[in-house]
């Protein structure tokens, strides 16, 4: 029973990050505070529920499942960071608008010193 | 076959597959090429989880290894798509 109420707890966060992630994919005013909204819904809202699932596979004795639902979470830790930065490196440099809020843009301001 | 954590399981899921019919509206609306993109990997990640999700609910490590394939190739479409759009493609 105490390992039913730790693996609720790990869905339960899981779920609560993709639910900030969704909500901020549609209501952030910017493609760049999207792409953020986007990593929150990849690193912290896939990894608790993955680790949720790597704990019931080790109790039920299937091992196959534990060891590849921690895979997969080590896998997308590691790539989502270089997929999130490569895609906001293309948006900048293809002619995505920024906010009219906005206050600060370095990278745009190192470009035009170069 | 049911084990003591069926109906939790199910439950996630579903809530998952209904975050990610949502994200299509960011899909179908997104001004610029690059909302298209992050939010179809947000869905492409989503449906990973939920195939992990019914590896867990069948108890077979068969549909995890669909998920591993899933993940893969969105990570490989985003770079992909990311490199196009940059001109270096």
């Amino acid at each position: 029973m105490i390992v039913r109420i730790v693996i609720d707890l790990f869905f339960a966060a899981g779920i609560f990050f993709v639910l900030a992630g969704v909500v901020g994919m549609l209501r952030m005013p910017d493609t760049f505070c999207r792409l953020q909204s986007s990593t929150n819904i990849v690193t912290m809202g896939a990894l608790p529920i993955l680790i949720g699932a790597s704990i019931y596979g080790f109790y039920i004795g299937n091992n196959n499942i534990g060891t590849k639902a921690l895979v997969i979470g080590l896998f997308i830790l590691l790539t989502n960071p270089a997929a999130s930065h490569a895609l906001t490196k293309a948006a900048y440099k293809s002619g995505a608008r920024l906010d009219e809020k906005t206050i600060c843009d370095d990278y745009g301001r190192d470009k035009a010193h170069e | 076959m049911t084990t003591f954590m069926s109906w939790d399981i199910v439950i996630v899921a579903t809530i998952l597959s209904v975050f990610a019919l949502i994200l299509i509206y960011r899909v179908y609306k997104g001004p610029h090429a690059a909302d298209r993109v992050v939010a179809a990997d947000s869905i492409d990640i989503l449906i990973g989880i939920v195939m992990i999700l019914f590896g867990c609910y069948e108890e077979r490590a068969l549909y995890v290894d669909l998920g591993v394939v899933v993940a893969l190739l969105g990570f490989i479409s985003t770079i992909l798509i990311s490199k196009y759009l940059e001109g270096k493609l």
